[in-house]
């Protein structure tokens, strides 16, 4: 199959998701063709590595300026500031254009921040993987984030992004998510937000996996060079450090 | 984590048992090929 995938940051180790699936998804003989927004220099450099992967790698850079703006002409809208954060008029028009043109196959389009640009796809079927239900990580920080500002963002974004991710259910013709507890949030949504007739798109969890080449038990690493061990090493101190982050807070 | 960095038998059943955990519900082959039926099932819609 010929997939278009698209998404809103450049796969890379951090954004471990479309970094995986494209790899696995181009090991088992499918052809991606991937368009992505990227925030900085940084991180368009870090997409070369997909091209071994892809047959095309198109980056379309969003300065911070530019997320701004969108995020200020989102305000008095009903869009959520988090769809518009990443939203390149360029890269909707070149979906339009490859959909048109090319024998793509179904279009695979990641998270709420590149949600929007579905809109740009017509008489293809239109995957859309949401990661997470992105309301009910705002509900989460709402409640619970111990930063005042992230609380106010959160507050500010969520009612319209409870709207918007529900409207996605009837824009796209299937979702996945990465665990149950975003699935049943996200359809709940549907179920608030959307008539009882209208169509629904089926959402499946599809979860995170790990690269298991990459992070390793201890006792193979020694069959590894200094750098995967220095990655695993890096992980265990993060793990230590995260634990000790409430007690370092108190003190 | 004392226990753990201590305790050579049960960091060794730990990290067994946490690699076959992640074998069999989180690989990426295991995601890519939902996926793909995915995929099949929405162009089959069409």
């Amino acid at each position: 199959m010929h997939v278009l995938y698209v998404t809103p940051y450049v796969p890379s180790r951090i954004r471990t998701r479309p970094c995986n699936l494209i790899k696995a998804l181009a090991g088992r003989g499918h052809a991606i063709t991937l368009l992505t927004a990227s925030t900085s220099a940084e991180e368009q450099a870090l997409a070369r590595h997909l091209r071994s992967y892809c047959c095309r790698v198109e980056v379309f850079p969003v300065p911070k300026w530019r997320s701004l703006l969108n995020c200020a002409q989102a305000l008095p809208s009903t869009e959520p500031l988090q769809a518009m954060y990443c939203y390149s008029v360029a890269m909707e028009r070149r979906i339009a254009q490859i959909v048109q043109q090319e024998p793509i196959d179904v279009t695979h389009i990641e998270h709420l921040r590149a949600a929007r640009l579905g809109r740009a796809v017509q008489r293809v079927p239109k995957v859309y993987d949401s990661v997470d239900c992105i309301s009910l990580l705002f509900e989460r920080t709402w409640r619970n984030s111990a930063r005042l500002s992230s609380r106010l963002m959160a507050g500010l974004d969520l009612a319209r992004t409870r709207r918007y991710e529900a409207r996605l259910l009837g824009r796209y013709d299937y979702v996945v998510i990465t665990s149950n507890g975003d699935k049943h949030a996200l359809e709940s949504l549907g179920e608030r937000y959307l008539p009882p007739s209208s169509r629904k798109a089926p959402v499946t969890v599809v979860a995170n996996g790990v690269d298991l080449r990459y992070f390793f038990p201890r006792e193979d690493r020694r069959q590894c060079d200094g750098h995967m061990a220095l990655a695993a090493q890096d992980g265990r101190d993060l793990l230590v450090a995260r634990l000790m982050r409430p007690s370092s807070r108190r003190r | 984590m004392n226990r753990v960095l201590n305790d050579e038998q049960l960091a060794r059943r730990l990290m067994q048992n946490g690699r076959r955990y992640v074998e069999t519900y989180h690989d990426w082959e295991t995601a890519a090929a939902t996926l793909e039926t995915i995929y099949e099932q929405v162009v089959r819609e069409q």
